[in-house]
């Protein structure tokens, strides 16, 4: 031995340093950031098969009729909670009028684009998917002077119908599946533009959120839409279970694929930095990641949506709230992974959301239960015959 | 039962009011446009700065952007001192980067010479470490106070209002009742003395019966933090002009028993290191590479390169503690010690290598320098020299001369007048006659019983065996064996290096002179690869300005200091009144420091106490005892401090409102460490000789009415003017040709102080160029020297301009060795044996301190073991402390992007501990000490030795923007991020033998940080 003094030099493990707090030290994002990629996911899944609905022709039934409102709620709320993480808020706003070159520099600049015309897009066809006659009929009963307002946030919807047309409907349906593809995908690609952050500089995460959000949109529709379905009409509804029952399985089956699949990667092909990130995901995070995700996420709802089990009402839900707390775990991991690793190697931050993070996700779930309660109350009670028991279709 | 309807309704109200009501914060910053945030710069690339260079693609040459200014300056976000190019926004004037000055030895390998020309050094830039590059966060601390704050309420409330430069310098120049507008009742009608006043009674002694006091002026006391090179100068100038000799900085908080101890082996110097580059072995006691050291970076780098080379340096760190930058590969190894027991393994060592003859006898038998030289040695030492070892003689603990040797008259000089055995005949004969002599010697010479130098190191290293010195220090005898081979296998390319950990002990002094007897023994001084004191500095105080004179005050200031350092307690009239008494005199009421320096951690006690007399007027200058001293930041001396009865003006001057300057009545802005002049030597590493200057490259405080930037040196300057002081105003500095020079504005001084740098001697490569046109371009110097062309003569510009323009004076790399010797060699006496300090007695217990280093148990001043103290088995851990990479002691709390990397320090626990204990990662616990407790985060680590615990210093702040304070009636929050982390310095053993003392090591000075013992709670319950 070179040195008789050598003594066997210890490998220090990775010790948790302190709670990852993104106003203590400017971290990028925080849990706000998964609310808004939560919510955003939701919404695309949510539209996106509202999408394939339109193309199968299907344009009745509560999944054609009540997923409009609660993607603007939800896009609404992602909104909120994108200018709360910003620093710079107003800057979202100012280069609509100041010019492009006020978001130079800045991804989300694609963002600040095409959100708000997907917004706009979901509010135009919560009305467009409506039935026209009962919304005109809707606003004729309205006080005269109030009936320039209504048509207005309506958009005048009760004077004409894209979605009757071929043409136009085409275009749409191509513009809506574009965009709701962007919503969910777009949190996982600006944060590839984090550089120095290796596992974030990987397409994974957008594909593992795309491919979540699909999921929880597809069992949001299967259990949340009768839901409201009831509160604006009093009736009660159904959706169709097998289809998207099946669409959230095979979403499931690809965001499980999606994530191990990474994880194989990055074994494989990775950087230190990617393999000392994954580490954390193995050893400080492991339990995190095996109940939150692998448990909670993927494996409880693959069982009860796969077995016979999933016909059942109660275990849609569990279902449903199984792949919609696995689709927000699976995204504050991906930042986990990025934020907690420390570059010098000293040790990695464990993750405590702040009270302020954590307020502003309680403000987060009152204002989207307002702005969807606010739109089934402006909506004319619909009498649809459609929204009959499951067994008329 | 709610309605369908009626619950749509109650969610849309109660969701949409609260839910959006949530998000107020939100739409306050977003409606009103606060945060809009301003165009980018460039359409890709941002707000990224532009290059400082830029290369035209035709030709290929590069051309300063002009866009950019580029200074060079002298970091001070530790003690490194680095040399910085700082990169500033020639529109906003905003430094926007900071990196590595090339013509600095710290920050390349290579540094470029003095004759290199700017535009060579464009892609040579040097490195700084994490805290270097991070200092803009220093100066551009939100935190910081740009103008003279005033405390509203009693001191300590945390109340300010901002009051105008001559308000501040009328107020505590002139004195009388200026704390009546405060409000607070205790100091309302408080007739405070002012600087007019004391400075009156400048001709009155401050104790009639005690004329060795000094004057009354004594009771000025400026208590400076981190202050050096010529910047303390200029306090200590202003200090001896009023007339006292209390200008002090913070020396004993860091490692003076390391200096004390070195200055005794190495006369006159203060630091050694090794030459790492070339070095075959090095033991690193105390500290490691990367942890903070003189200089962290360069020690750092430097080691690599030599680790890195085939067949190159191999080390060892002795300290309980793996620090990060340490311990890596099979090239180097880790021993864990136990604290404070770093004497005990050396002295095994020498035990060891004693008596297997592994030392150069060669080497140590040439008694003098001119007989080491005829035989091709570089230094020599005072192994042969005999002491006088009869306790009954007059000359006890002195060493022979050759007047009681019976050999006649010796040397005029006492240095030279020794006597050894020579070699050769066997008898006693003058050193100076003697080519080679004796190293162990015991027996009688005139009738007078001696040893030489050597066999009493040899006895002193006797008295215990390797085995039991091993069981003091917990390194196992095989291992210290092995150590002490590989020390000695290596020739003259071995070498140890000590520092802090080694001597933050009761018993710190004899452990550091352990260590540097192991240097002595293999004879490295002076040799490639082997230690040297370096290549030392080109002088500022005189040459072409006698900067420091002046001569009207001559004699004004003298006596014993506040803290009784370099003075004798017998010579005290105390002493001699008790002995007059017939009473015993010891121990004194506090202790004092004969062989010490710069024992700051004494000044507030000792003022409170006032021992031995009181204070008038405090300054705290980058100062913060509360915080940095072990024990002080305790409720009972905060509380004294806080009365005025005690002392009645406190002003500090600080960059923020700090830990300790919350307590203070006034706080004057000071300018940060890019906004200052400071003249400061390179150190021993680097082994070049050299000087940094740093100068403002920004200023950021407010001005004073005639336009001079608000800082420590104009208030010193604008007092001194009111007051009358000599040494200020139009007749204040004169130069070599007798002709006096003003002293108005700081530049005054500090340009003079450069052009004595600019001018000093030196060999034809050391010359400094004069400043070319690029540079004066590239530095932006043309305003620079149009506003203070009047301060130098005009054929010195060139020059000073060209030693600002590259940051210092730097002697070219190349010097640094001739072959396997290095060029700048120290040739007086090396000791063995610490005449001085045999001589010198311990205050508190009348014994003489040692002048041969011995295994010392570490004691309270009274002498009562500290197991005795503190029975270990009540408080079973040991605390220690260390500096880390990203921290230096107190200053970087507004460093945010070192808080990113590690935003909390933890208290680091031996795994091994924290099994036992039951304490897991992670999880919260309470240190506790026998003075308070503390909760911290736990971080279990491998890389600390058992029963021992540390924490990084620097977090868990309570000032520095910590908490909240009120300004001018306006609420200041404090941030979270500043208060993160453990801080147990407060909490820290006190010594209870003397009051408000912490435990201290009474021969070198050094107050105590690693003997504190503790024990550790979760969460109320004992574990």
């Amino acid at each position: 031995m070179a040195n008789p003094l050598t003594t066997p030099q210890p490998v220090v493990p990775a010790a948790p340093l302190h709670e990852l707090l993104n106003i203590d030290h400017s971290r990028p994002f925080s849990l706000l950031f998964g609310n808004y990629s939560w919510l955003l996911g939701a919404a695309g899944g949510l539209t996106i098969i509202w999408a394939i609905y339109v193309i199968a022709r299907r344009r009745q039934g509560v999944e054609y009729r009540f997923t409009m409102p609660l993607a603007v709620a939800l896009i609404v709320c992602g909104f909120l909670n994108v200018l709360s993480e910003v620093k710079q808020p107003s800057r979202l706003i100012y280069g609509y009028y100041l010019g492009w070159q006020y978001w130079d520099t800045a991804i989300i600049k694609y963002g600040i684009i095409l959100l708000p015309l997907y917004l706009a897009l979901c509010w135009w066809l919560t009305f467009q998917a409506m039935d026209r006659p009962a919304l005109g009929a809707a606003i004729l009963r309205l006080d005269p002077r109030l009936r320039p307002f209504a048509d207005f946030f309506s958009l005048w919807s009760r004077h004409y119908s894209v979605l009757e047309s071929a043409g136009p409907r085409r275009w749409i349906v191509g513009v809506v599946i574009f965009l709701s593809l962007f919503a969910p995908m777009y949190s996982g690609i600006f944060l590839m533009n984090e550089h120095g952050v290796a596992i974030w500089n990987s397409p994974a995460q957008a594909l593992l959120f795309m491919a979540s959000a699909v999921a929880q949109g597809a069992l949001m529709m299967l259990v949340v839409l009768p839901a409201l379905a009831w509160l604006a009409t009093g009736r009660g509804a159904q959706s169709l279970i097998a289809p998207l029952r099946w669409t959230a399985v095979i979403s499931i089956g690809i965001e499980a694929v999606v994530w191990f699949g990474w994880m194989w990667w990055i074994g494989r092909f990775g950087s230190i930095e990617d393999l000392r990130a994954a580490d954390l995901y193995m050893g400080p995070y492991a339990p995190t990641v095996f109940w939150n995700w692998t448990v909670v996420g993927v494996i409880g709802p693959l069982v009860l949506l796969v077995t016979p089990l999933g016909r059942w009402r109660w275990a849609q839900l569990l279902a449903a709230l199984g792949v919609m707390w696995g689709s927000y775990a699976v995204r504050m991991l991906v930042l986990i992974g990025g934020e907690a690793f420390i570059r010098s190697g000293a040790g990695y931050q464990t993750f405590t959301p702040s009270t302020e993070t954590l307020l502003y996700t309680g403000f987060s779930v009152l204002a989207f239960a307002g702005i969807l309660a606010v739109l089934l109350l402006a909506l004319p009670a619909d009498r649809a015959p459609e929204l009959g028991p499951p067994s008329a279709r | 039962m709610i309605d369908r309807r009626s619950f749509l309704k109650a969610c849309a109200v109660g969701g949409v009011g609260v839910g959006f009501g949530g998000f107020y914060d939100t739409f306050y910053h977003l409606v009103p446009f606060n945060d809009r945030g301003r165009k980018a710069l460039h359409r890709v690339y941002g707000n990224s700065n532009s290059p400082e260079w830029l290369r035209d693609h035709a030709t290929g040459k590069l051309a300063h952007n002009p866009d950019w200014t580029l200074r060079h300056t002298v970091d001070q976000q530790c003690h490194s001192e680095c040399g910085l190019r700082v990169k500033i926004d020639r529109k906003t004037g905003r430094v926007q980067r900071i990196i590595g000055n090339p013509y600095h030895p710290n920050t390349l390998m290579d540094y470029a010479s003095m004759d290199t020309p700017l535009l060579e050094t464009a892609a040579r830039s040097g490195t700084v470490c994490a805290r270097g590059n991070a200092g803009i966060q220093s100066a551009y601390d939100p935190y910081r106070i740009t103008v003279p704050l005033k405390r509203k309420g009693p001191r300590g409330s945390g109340q300010w209002q901002p009051i105008g430069w001559e308000q501040l310098i009328r107020e505590v120049t002139d004195g009388g009742k200026i704390f009546a507008d405060t409000g607070d009742p205790a100091s309302a009608n408080l007739d405070v003395l002012g600087f007019k006043g004391l400075y009156a009674k400048r001709g009155e002694p401050m104790d009639p019966n005690a004329p060795e006091l000094g004057h009354r002026t004594n009771g000025y006391v400026f208590q400076g933090g981190r202050i050096v090179g010529s910047r303390l100068d200029f306090a200590r100038r202003f200090g001896r002009a009023f007339g006292s000799v209390n200008t002090y900085e913070h020396v004993n908080v860091c490692e003076v028993s390391h200096h004390v101890a070195i200055a005794q082996v190495y006369p006159g110097k203060h630091m050694t290191k090794p030459d790492i580059t070339e070095a075959e072995f090095i033991i690193f006691w105390g500290t490691q590479p990367g942890d903070a050291n003189f200089p962290m970076q360069t020690f750092a780098k430097y080691t690599a390169e030599a680790r890195a080379k085939p067949g190159g340096l191999k080390y060892v760190v002795v300290d309980p503690l793996l620090g990060r930058g340490g311990v890596m590969g099979d090239r180097a190894a880790w021993l864990p010690i136990k604290p404070g027991t770093d004497g005990a393994l050396a002295l095994a060592m020498i035990r060891w290598i004693i008596e297997n003859s592994r030392y150069d006898a060669d080497y140590l038998s040439r008694p003098t320098q001119s007989a080491a030289e005829a035989h091709g040695e570089l230094s020599h030492t005072d192994a042969s020299h005999l002491v006088v070892d009869d306790p009954q003689h007059p000359g006890f603990g002195r060493f022979l001369t050759a007047k009681l040797a019976g050999l006649g008259a010796g040397p005029k000089e006492p240095d030279l007048d020794r006597v050894v055995i020579d070699a050769g005949s066997g008898k006693p004969a003058a050193a100076e006659s003697s080519q080679q002599a004796v190293i162990d010697y015991s027996g009688e010479v005139n009738g007078i019983r001696v040893k030489s130098a050597f066999a009493r190191l040899r006895e002193s290293a006797s008295k215990h065996s390797v085995e039991e010195y091993a069981q003091i220090c917990g390194i196992d005898a095989e291992k210290i064996v092995a150590l002490a081979r590989e020390f000695t296998s290596h020739g003259r390319k071995a070498a140890c290096e000590t520092y802090r950990g080694v001597c933050k002990h009761p018993n710190g002094y004899y452990n550091v002179m352990a260590v540097l007897m192991l240097d002595l023994l293999i004879g490295n001084f002076n040799w490639t690869g082997g230690l040297t004191v370096g290549g030392g500095e080109y002088g500022y105080k005189s040459g072409r300005y006698d900067v420091l004179g002046v001569p009207e005050a001559k004699g004004l200031a003298y006596g014993v200091k506040l803290s009784r350092e370099e003075a004798q307690y017998e010579d005290s009239s105390e002493y001699k009144a008790k002995v007059a008494k017939g009473e015993n005199a010891y121990p004194a009421k506090r202790p004092w420091f004969p062989l010490s320096f710069e024992v700051y951690t004494e000044l507030l006690p000792s003022a409170i106490q006032r021992y031995p007399y009181g204070v008038d007027i405090l300054v705290w200058h980058m100062a913060t005892p509360f915080y940095s001293v072990p024990g002080q930041g305790n409720e009972g001396l905060i509380a004294a401090v806080k009365d005025p009865k005690n002392i009645p003006l406190i002003i500090a001057c600080d960059i923020v409102v700090g830990d300790t300057s919350m307590y203070a009545d006034y706080i004057v802005p000071d300018g940060s460490f890019l906004e200052r002049w400071c003249h400061i030597g390179t150190l021993p590493t680097t082994l070049t000789k050299g000087s940094g200057v740093r100068w403002p490259v920004i200023e950021l405080t407010e001005k004073t009415p005639d336009g001079r930037h608000i800082c420590l040196e104009e208030f010193l300057i604008d007092i001194a003017k009111r007051v009358g002081l000599p040494g200020y105003g139009d007749k204040a500095i004169k130069d070599a040709d007798g002709r006096w020079w003003p002293l108005n504005r700081k530049e005054d001084w500090y340009l003079k102080a450069t052009a004595n740098v600019a001018f000093a001697p030196g060999g034809p490569d050391e010359q400094v160029p004069d400043v070319t046109e690029l540079e004066m371009q590239v530095n932006d110097l043309g305003s620079f020297h149009e506003a203070f062309k009047d301060a130098l003569k005009p054929e010195e510009w060139p020059k000073v301009l060209s030693v600002l323009a590259k940051g210092g004076r730097m002697e070219p790399r190349r010097n640094a060795r001739q072959g396997d010797k290095l060029t700048h060699r120290f040739t007086k006496t090396l000791h063995f044996y610490a005449e001085e300090v045999a001589l010198t007695r311990n205050s508190m217990t009348g014994e003489r301190f040692l002048g041969t280093t011995a295994w010392v148990e570490p004691t309270t001043a009274l002498g009562t073991p500290l197991d005795k103290l503190d029975d270990p088995k009540d408080w079973p851990l040991t605390i220690i402390t260390f500096k880390g990479a990203l921290q230096s002691h107190s200053r970087l709390p507004s460093n945010y992007v070192l808080r990113q990397i590690m935003p909390d320090n933890g208290i680091q626990v031996a795994v091994e501990d924290a099994r036992r204990l039951g304490i897991r990662d992670g999880e919260k616990v309470w240190v506790v000490t026998p003075h308070g407790k503390r909760k911290g985060t736990a971080c279990v680590v491998e890389g600390i030795r058992p029963g021992v615990i540390t924490f990084s210093v620097g977090y868990g702040h309570w000032g520095y923007g910590a908490t909240n304070y009120q300004l001018g009636g306006k609420r200041i929050e404090g941030d979270r991020v500043r208060r993160a982390g453990i801080h147990l310095n407060p909490i820290m053993r006190r010594d209870p033998d003397v009051e408000q003392m912490a435990l201290m090591d009474l021969v070198g000075g050094s107050v105590v940080f690693f003997n504190t013992r503790a024990r550790l709670e979760r969460d109320g319950a004992h574990v």
